[in-house]
């Protein structure tokens, strides 16, 4: 199986129901693809660094997720098509892993996440959550 | 005669590749606050010879930012005029 990642980027003044709506949906395409969903981290409403179709705000979703090397095509046709996510990428990770083992290692990584992001000896690189990112400066350009 | 050479060659110390040295540093394209350091403030990717990335490294360093980009986790250039 393969792994890929695919983040994109929602419309953000949809609210809460509608957000989750949406995220639900593709979680369940990827499973229904016999995908196996790693992790979904929500990074929440943030400023991008350049307008898009007039947004220049936009809620984050990365999935990350394994599966047969078709799964992105259909995946990537429905966030095409839908109106409330108006950016997408999908990048594969790597060619041959066993997801179980993916997911152990998520669980792992849950226990203790302070001591190992803390060892290295560069703090201001290592210790960067992606659940926090910094607040960007707007570039504005009309579109 | 030793100013004349020294302003013909300049002392230039040899920058390391930072990826390089500590391996435990790892490129992602969704960490813009690293990312920020390769680009200048106009926001062009810095080459080489300037932040002293070995040629793997920088190779994956463009990618990543290109990425980034592409997802607007950083700019493409920025734009003064509004």
């Amino acid at each position: 199986m393969r792994n890929y990642e695919t983040i994109f980027v929602v419309n953000p003044t949809l609210g809460e129901e509608n957000f989750k709506e949406v995220l639900n949906k593709y979680s369940a395409l990827v499973e229904r693809q016999k995908g196996i969903l790693v992790r979904i981290e929500e990074w929440g409403v943030q400023r991008l660094a350049h307008a898009v179709k007039r947004f220049d705000k936009g809620a984050f979703v990365l999935m990350n997720y394994c599966g047969p090397s078709g799964i992105t095509s259909d995946l990537e046709r429905e966030l095409k098509l839908d109106d409330r996510v108006f950016r997408f990428q999908t990048v594969k990770i790597a060619e041959d892993v066993d997801p179980q083992e993916l997911i152990q290692k998520e669980k792992d990584k849950k226990k203790e996440p302070v001591v190992a992001q803390e060892a290295p000896p560069q703090p201001e690189v290592a210790v960067q959550d992606q659940g926090n990112l910094p607040e960007k400066e707007v570039s504005d350009h009309d579109g | 005669m030793m100013d004349k050479g020294r302003r013909k060659m300049p002392y230039h110390r040899r920058k390391v590749c930072r990826y390089c040295a500590d391996g435990s540093l790892v490129i992602d394209y969704k960490d813009p606050r690293t990312l920020r350091l390769f680009t200048t403030e106009r926001g062009k990717i810095i080459p080489r010879r300037i932040s002293g990335n070995c040629a793997k490294h920088q190779r994956m360093i463009t990618v990543a930012i290109k990425r980034a980009r592409n997802i607007t986790l950083l700019p493409y250039t920025t734009a003064t005029v509004k």
